[in-house]
């Protein structure tokens, strides 16, 4: 995320604080939701976002709730809103896609580099080699697609999601049977698929860390 | 009342032909429409529209503080604009004409 969208997003929070009644964060909470799945950049969603918050405020102080200001349906306002956007090129979601995917990389190359520095010093092994086995990279590259599954369920799901208030026990069960079932998949790996395993020096551990973030960076700054 | 669906497709002309007359944000155009018998259109409806025109380089906007609260968007019609809504006013009395005529034959 670039310099600009950032400092938007960050304003964007702190309007939302401050100024809009709970039943207006939980709207702004499903319709930013759907956005992020949606085709807009970044900075776009975020320009979006502040005008909704806008309106939903300005509508409040005259008493309107958020179905009055926006209408009913949130879904069909979002998908007209994406549609009075110009369609973003192959080059463009690309970047995205690419940019999206180092970050998820990043993050879980982070997590594996940790768990295994911190193994190998309650076991006394040296920090400088570590070895990674098949299963981990399965597991690894598993969890990268797994959490861009997540991601876009989440967000196509935003709307609907919400409606579902008549069992919010069974819901939440049902939630994490799911999340649950996802986890075990790259665990399973983990634990079953030891062998072949390869030794790593540091330095090309942390660059598995490293380079991705390095690339989300660099198409950062791109987009 | 005019039908909804005559609505979708005038609604983009007229919104420009309000903002011809002075800057206004979302909830003024709404209002505005409502005045000349559009019905209930809701902000939800407009701000696509609003986004688009901006977007094809018919308007421009700037938020302005206002004496009520937040800030509000307010929407200017760009040289582009005005030539769209001239179009617009052009095909949209053919069109009714049209239809005028139609209607009178009919009877």
């Amino acid at each position: 995320m670039n310099k600009k969208t950032k400092m938007l997003l960050k304003e964007n929070n702190e309007f939302e604080k401050y100024n809009l009644s709970e039943h207006s964060k939980n709207v702004m909470t499903d319709i930013v939701c759907y956005l992020r799945g949606s085709n807009l950049s970044e900075y776009n969603q975020e320009v979006v976002r502040r005008d909704i918050d806008y309106m939903l405020s300005d509508g409040e102080k005259r008493g309107e709730t958020a179905e009055l200001v926006v209408g009913r349906e949130y879904q069909a306002f979002c998908d007209e809103i994406v549609k009075s956007f110009p369609k973003r090129t192959i080059v463009e979601r690309i970047i995205s896609d690419v940019n999206n995917i180092t970050s998820a990389i990043s993050i879980i190359a982070f997590i594996w580099l940790f768990v295994k520095v911190t193994q190998s010093i309650v076991e006394g092994t040296s920090i400088f080699y570590l070895q990674i086995t098949m299963g981990e990279i399965i597991g690894n590259m598993i969890a990268v697609i797994e959490a861009k599954v997540i991601f876009n369920y989440i967000t196509r799901k935003a709307f609907e999601e919400s409606k579902i208030n008549k069992n919010k026990i069974m819901y939440f069960i049902h939630s994490w049977l799911k999340l649950t079932l996802l986890i075990i998949i790259p665990v399973c790996f983990y634990i079953f698929l030891k062998s072949p395993s390869f030794p790593i020096g540091m330095p090309v551990a942390v660059s598995i860390v490293l380079i991705p973030l390095m690339i989300g960076y660099i198409l950062d700054k791109v987009e | 009342m005019i039908s909804s669906q005559m609505l979708k497709g005038v609604l983009e002309g007229s919104i420009l032909a309000i903002i011809q007359q002075k800057e206004v944000y979302g909830y003024e155009i709404s209002q505005t429409l409502k005045g000349y018998g559009f019905g209930e259109i809701s902000e939800g409806t407009i701000y696509p529209l609003l986004l688009r025109l901006e977007k094809n380089g018919c308007l421009t906007s700037v938020y302005s503080e206002s004496k009520q609260g937040p800030k509000r968007k307010y929407y200017l019609l760009t040289e582009k604009g005005k030539q769209e809504l001239e179009e617009f006013q052009i095909n949209f009395k053919e069109m009714v004409k049209a239809v005028f005529d139609l209607l009178e034959i009919k009877k």
